[in-house]
């Protein structure tokens, strides 16, 4: 088996089975999986906010705009919208201490639920919010998606034995 | 808004980013007791997406501390250190008092500092009260930079390199702006040299 292919913040990957997709240290950044299992093709960005405002210099940077890119990039490999489905992780809120009125974890969770309901793709399942970061593999042989997370610091404990599996 | 830097105004940077460290050493020794070791600062100017990664592993476990910046400039005072790394740095203070600590020590260090960008730049630079979290590197550090960087994406940064103690711990001290303070901060200390040569 092939080691999963990396995605970092603000970037995205599209691949068929066998291969994996992965995407580490997710905060409050938002991660949207969405996968086809008529093609076994699976998408994946990790986007840092919910929407473009000035500088448009990478799309994947935002919600708005990067799921509108990369659902685009799937259609020009022949993958229709109707055979596809999402699911979300990340949102975090990492320091619970800032007060405001929606964190830019929320505020990730409401571009990407509002878009993708727009788009008409189904979000099947997620892992969202909370104040701790998360590490995922996405499985391209069924979509399935395995959530990580840190030890927790002092007690080194691991938050859980298993990957969380969406 | 996008800022190259020529290699002048880089090296002025680098002046500025080395005052802020100078600064930064005493309140460090006074606190912990302990001796000081700088390493020369670090310029960053990059993108958001890239600054977490530019710091180590996105899943290396780091306790850190964030306090915002505002006045003249808008950006974060971010301190950086591995958790089991505090019972060296702060061996008499109780486990569970150690993260407060570790806060007030930054805000002391970012007052420190940011005192000396204010006198150097002739510009108001405040701070606000400290949040921290101990996390996955990226997951922590991005969150930061969304605030930093949120109006526009490029962000620069300082890096300070400090070794505390006869075991050498390492702490790192980033400070960030937005473009804006950015250019702010480059004119600032263009005209503090014309006005001094």
């Amino acid at each position: 088996m092939t080691a999963p292919i990396n995605v970092p913040t603000a970037g995205y990957a599209i691949s068929k089975f066998p291969d994996s997709l992965t995407t580490l240290g997710i905060g409050s950044c938002i991660v949207i999986c969405l996968y086809s299992q008529e093609h076994q093709t699976g998408a994946l960005i990790h986007c840092m906010l919910p929407r473009t405002e000035n500088d448009n210099s990478n799309p994947y940077r935002c919600v708005d705009t990067g799921l509108n890119q990369i659902v685009v990039e799937l259609l020009h490999r022949g993958i229709k919208i109707t055979s596809l489905t999402a699911k979300l992780v990340g949102g975090s809120q990492m320091f619970p201490t800032i007060e405001s009125e929606q964190s830019i974890g929320e505020l990730n969770i409401a571009e990407a639920t509002h878009s993708l309901h727009a788009m008409g793709i189904p979000v099947v399942a997620s892992d969202l919010g909370g104040n701790s970061g998360r590490s995922l593999v996405f499985d391209l042989n069924n979509g399935s998606v395995s959530i990580s997370r840190s030890a927790i610091w002092p007690t080194n404990e691991v938050d859980t034995n298993k990957p969380k599996v969406l | 808004m996008s800022m190259i830097l020529d290699p002048f105004e880089r090296d002025l940077l680098l002046e500025v980013a080395s005052i802020a460290a100078g600064k930064s050493i005493a309140p460090i020794t006074n606190v912990t007791g302990q001796t000081v070791t700088i390493i020369p600062p670090r310029l960053i100017l990059d993108h958001m997406e890239k600054i977490a990664d530019s710091m180590g592993h996105p899943e290396d476990l780091k306790t850190v501390v964030f306090i915002r910046i505002i006045g003249d400039a808008h950006g974060a005072v971010v301190l950086l250190i591995d958790p089991e790394n505090l019972n060296i740095l702060l061996p008499h203070i109780e486990n569970n008092l150690k993260i407060s600590a570790l806060e007030e020590i930054t805000n002391i260090i970012s007052g420190a500092s940011l005192g000396g960008l204010s006198n150097f730049l002739g510009l108001e630079l405040l701070q606000s009260t400290p949040h921290s979290a101990t996390d996955m590197l990226r997951a922590v550090v991005n969150e930061i930079v969304t605030e930093v960087g949120i109006s526009n994406a490029q962000i620069l940064c300082f890096a300070i390199h400090l070794k505390v103690g006869p075991t050498s711990v390492p702490i790192t001290l980033y400070m960030m702006f937005d473009d804006i303070s950015s250019a702010k901060i480059l004119e600032s200390g263009k005209k503090h040299i014309e006005k001094n040569t």
